[in-house]
């Protein structure tokens, strides 16, 4: 009953999702019901320090982060691919990223992207945010176990 | 017989039929499908159902063109912010030197009139306006406070003109104006701050 009761309710929040587009990233709403996946609002917060802390690593393209993060998260964070592309866009017009045309292994042109130093700025920014929400939450865990 | 480029064609008109501009964002959006086809066919997927799930993965053309003109108009939103600071740079300068050289320069060098405080008070006004316009445009937020405020005062000293029959037509209608302009900075930097929210520092003495 609770486990049906909750997959009605990811139903309707796919749903309301769907409408009204309250995050910028979509995740598989369908693989939602049979794999432990992130939570939607955090895959969605965590899309831009990702992006940021992949690129601090040297030049990339969509297709590499997309399948970079899928691996390191063992597939639990999950987007939908295109919606990258909007967000990559977003970071450029923003300045953080800077775009420039390649060419791919196969000779094909291929978007490649990289930091700059305003986007080198707002990482470490999100990854002192990140860790202090971090620090707090393994901190009341611990308490927890006490 | 199933033909890949064909039916990569066809999705690549699906998406521009829905709106996806420019050409590049499309071959952008095309290398992705691309490089995902040939993963999914060195994994054992035969070509059709390869594509197919390169596209199911990108997403429906729909919300993805709906996702990048709200990445463009908030760009947008960012080009009008400067051109507004120019805007208010330029006038709070020329007002600021006009009034200089009305109180130093005419009628025979600085005298002490009843209308001394006044241009005083207006003098830092069209300074902090200059000094707004400088952050806003460098795209400091602090800008936008700052802006906000000069328009508020422009918008009172505008309205007091205004009611104030003493003063000539022309003069009053500028006022109008002025303070027009003004009341609109104050709505679209509301509306900027609220459509570009930021996330605020981590206070360090949490951690």
């Amino acid at each position: 009953m609770k486990g049906r009761l909750t997959n009605l309710a990811v139903l309707q929040f796919g749903r309301f999702q769907k409408r009204f587009k309250l995050f910028p990233l979509d995740v598989h709403i369908n693989s939602m019901y049979s794999a432990p996946m992130i939570r939607k609002e955090l895959v969605a917060a965590s899309a831009e320090p990702l992006i940021l802390s992949l690129l601090a690593r040297g030049e990339s393209y969509g297709y590499a982060i997309i399948q970079e993060v899928k691996a390191r998260s063992g597939g639990k964070l999950q987007w939908t691919d295109g919606m990258l592309y909007p967000v990559l866009h977003r970071m450029e017009q923003r300045g953080l990223i800077k775009a420039r045309w390649g060419e791919s292994e196969t000779g094909r042109k291929r978007k490649y992207y990289s930091l700059k130093k305003d986007g080198k700025n707002a990482m470490e920014k999100h990854h002192e945010q990140w860790t202090m929400v971090h620090a707090v939450l393994s901190g009341l865990k611990k308490e927890q176990y006490v | 017989m199933f033909d890949l480029e064909q039916r990569i064609a066809e999705w690549r008109r699906q998406m521009q039929a829905a709106g996806i501009q420019p050409p590049a964002r499309l071959d952008e959006l095309e290398g992705h499908l691309r490089d995902d086809v040939q993963l999914q066919m060195k994994s054992g997927m035969d070509q059709e159902r390869a594509l197919e799930h390169a596209a199911a993965m990108i997403g429906r053309a729909e919300p993805l063109r709906a996702e990048f003109d709200r990445a463009t108009h908030a760009s947008g939103l960012r080009m009008m912010v400067r051109v507004l600071a120019l805007l208010w740079l330029a006038g709070c300068l020329v007002s600021f030197t006009t009034v200089c050289r009305e109180m130093f320069l005419s009628s025979g060098g600085f005298r002490a009139t009843p209308f001394l405080l006044f241009n005083v008070i207006a003098q830092f006004i069209y300074l902090a306006g200059v000094l707004g316009g400088v952050l806003l445009f460098l795209g400091a937020r602090s800008g936008t406070y700052v802006l906000r405020t000069v328009a508020l005062l422009f918008v009172i000293a505008c309205a007091a003109q205004v009611f104030d029959s003493g003063l000539g037509f022309g003069w009053r209608m500028w006022c109008i104006a002025v303070g027009g302009f003004s009341l609109f900075t104050i709505y679209f930097l509301h509306k900027f701050l609220a459509a570009t929210p930021k996330l605020r520092p981590p206070r360090k003495a949490y951690v």
